[in-house]
């Protein structure tokens, strides 16, 4: 430190020094506390002085503009929802074949192919399949079917499994059971019902319902045996829950006319069961037709033709995909198609985008459509193209394919996000 | 239940606090505003709006005995703010013809006239690290506390200020040379 540059410092400063303060201050400052209103907040207020100075009419003004910018801001991003993820956030849960023999298991991925895990234990013989996500998105639900006879196209042993997506854990809720077609949860979330029998097993049709808390399995036998002429016959059955009562539904019906002529459909209910979308097809080859039935007013609606389709989680709109044109020189071996949203009401159906699907037999499969839990996104796998995963964002029409997800996959399920 | 009168007893005795308390630090903030700012005018209106300032804030001070250096702070940053809006105004310099040699027989005409000019060119922070250390005699930890930024801050502010009145007054040498 340099001494002489201090001790002349300290002279400088000694000059400046003013002496002692005139007596007209010290009369002022006595006054300050019974002639200044303290602040309300005083720790807010020396905050805000802090950042934006002095409280003067300018400034107000200013704060007022910034607030109410920032509302408007606040207002139209909740409008617009810029900030939604695409593709959305949450793990997809799927099926697909196993390395091991005659062994199918469930997988877990994000949209992004990060986080991949295979739910399902390796072992040979064992079938897990129906991944359901619980309305919270942190359990999975699922059936298995364990020793399976590999010679056999039915039989096992059926069992219910929870599985705790944060600990990675599963917990068998019920074991012994008949093999299940699928298995779906209660509304409450307190229970499960199952429809028996899986596929390839020709026997009368039952429905099981599974308390989730303590494991105890009821089962009704829906259908004692097929018979030629049950409408039903062949096909599978899903469960299908009306509040809290569960029914097994068949996946399709097929009325013949004349012996010749048949009609073969599917009633696809909205959630609260009031209207119904129906896909049905008269002939192999043709693209079914769908029929929308409001049930507020009762009207039948002509929606041309397309594939299975699926209500929204509000039950205000139905999506599907539409056939279109020819896909052009661009896009050989493909046909044109588009994502449609329907309005409840109104009807009307909204292209949202184009779609391709690939120009194969069989002609009348359009892939089948479903909502994630929140509305925002739709989503479909398509089997012939092979590419992964469709989604598109309901507001937008952006749209992503995520090839993250196998082409062998089945049964694709968005975890629902919570808001 | 406390009564409306008790209330009104404790609102009386509160001011009275204060005013004591801000009477007690009114010569030592007139004066180290005098310092800081240069001026006996601006000292006044300084160690007034501290005052008034403090008094908002009284109700958040818990401690009354951390009076002095909770109140030196305030007085410090009404200091600041007045420093930096003087320096984002034009400044005529004081004719200073006429002063005498000061007691030290180093602090002359020359010395002053360039400590002045060196003094106006130091940050608001820099002029008041230097008028805490120097005028004051306070500590680094002190000016720290004051200042409300930390020890090595301080130094870092000293060291420059310092740097620009030292070379100030080897320039005053030699012109005088």
């Amino acid at each position: 430190v340099n001494v002489g540059l201090e001790r002349r410092l300290a002279a400088w400063l000694d000059e400046r020094d003013p002496g002692s303060p005139p007596a007209h201050l010290r009369r002022a400052v006595a006054e300050v506390p019974y002639a200044t209103k303290p602040d309300a907040w005083p720790v807010l207020d020396r905050a805000m002085t802090r950042i934006i100075g002095p409280w003067t009419p300018a400034r107000a003004a200013l704060v007022a503009i910034l607030l109410l910018a920032a509302i408007v801001a606040v207002v139209g991003a909740a409008v617009l929802r810029p900030w939604d993820p695409f593709p959305p956030h949450g793990l997809i849960a799927y099926m697909e074949p196993l390395p091991e023999p005659g062994s199918s298991g469930i997988t877990l991925v994000a949209a992004d192919g990060s986080g991949k895990r295979q739910v399902s234990p390796a072992e040979a013989n064992r079938y897990d399949h129906s991944p359901r996500w619980s309305p919270d998105g942190r359990t999975l639900l699922f059936a298995r079917t364990t020793q399976l006879d590999p010679l056999a196209s039915c039989g096992g042993v059926g069992s219910v499994v929870l599985y705790d997506v944060a600990t990675g854990t599963e917990r068998v809720v019920a074991a012994g059971l008949r093999p299940m077609n699928v298995i779906e949860w209660s509304p409450s979330g307190d229970r499960a019902a199952y429809t028996y029998p899986p596929p390839g097993c020709g026997a009368g049709v039952e429905l099981g319902i599974v308390d989730l808390r303590t494991g105890a399995v009821t089962t009704t036998v829906v259908l004692p045996q097929t018979s030629e002429a049950d409408p039903a016959q062949g096909v599978l059955w899903h469960v299908e829950w009306a509040g809290d009562v569960p029914s097994a539904v068949p996946d399709a019906t097929t009325v013949t006319t004349n012996g010749r002529d048949f009609t073969t459909s599917t009633d696809v209910r909205s959630h609260d069961r009031r209207s119904v979308v129906r896909y049905a097809f008269t002939s192999p080859g043709r693209i079914p037709g769908l029929v929308a039935i409001d049930g507020a007013t009762g009207a039948s609606i002509d929606l041309g033709p397309g594939g299975l389709p699926a209500w929204s989680p509000d039950d205000t709109a139905v999506a599907y995909i539409q056939p279109g044109g020819p896909a052009g020189p661009d896009a050989v071996n493909y046909r044109r198609a588009h994502l449609v949203i329907v309005s409840v009401g109104s009807w009307q159906p909204r292209p949202l985008i184009d779609v391709l699907v690939i120009d194969m037999q069989p002609a009348d499969v359009l892939p089948r459509v479903s909502w994630t839990s929140d509305g925002a996104a739709i989503f479909w796998f398509d089997p012939f193209d092979a590419k992964g995963v469709h989604v598109v964002e309901v507001d937008t029409g952006r749209s992503a394919v995520l090839s993250a997800i196998p082409a062998t996959c089945a049964d694709v399920q968005w975890q629902p996000i919570g808001p | 239940m406390i009564s409306r009168s008790s209330v009104a007893a404790l609102e009386v005795d509160r001011r009275a606090a204060f005013a004591r308390l801000a009477d007690g630090q009114l010569d030592a903030a007139y004066r180290i505003a005098g310092v800081i700012l240069g001026n006996g005018g601006d000292a006044e209106d300084a160690a007034h709006d501290a005052v008034v300032r403090a008094w908002r804030s009284f109700a958040t001070l818990r401690d009354t005995t951390k009076f002095e250096a909770w109140f030196q702070r305030i007085l410090v940053n009404v200091c600041r703010d007045r420093l930096r809006k003087r320096r984002r105004t034009p400044v005529t310099e004081l004719d200073m013809a006429g002063s005498t040699a000061g007691p030290d027989g180093f602090a002359g005409i020359d010395d002053r006239l360039a400590l002045n000019r060196a003094f106006a060119r130091l940050s608001a922070d820099q002029a008041i690290a230097v008028v805490l250390r120097y005028r004051l005699d306070l500590t680094l930890e002190g000016v720290a506390s004051r200042t409300g930024v930390p020890v090595g801050t301080v130094k870092s502010r000293l060291h420059a200020a310092l740097g620009v009145l030292e070379a100030a007054l080897t320039g005053a040498q030699v012109v005088e040379l």
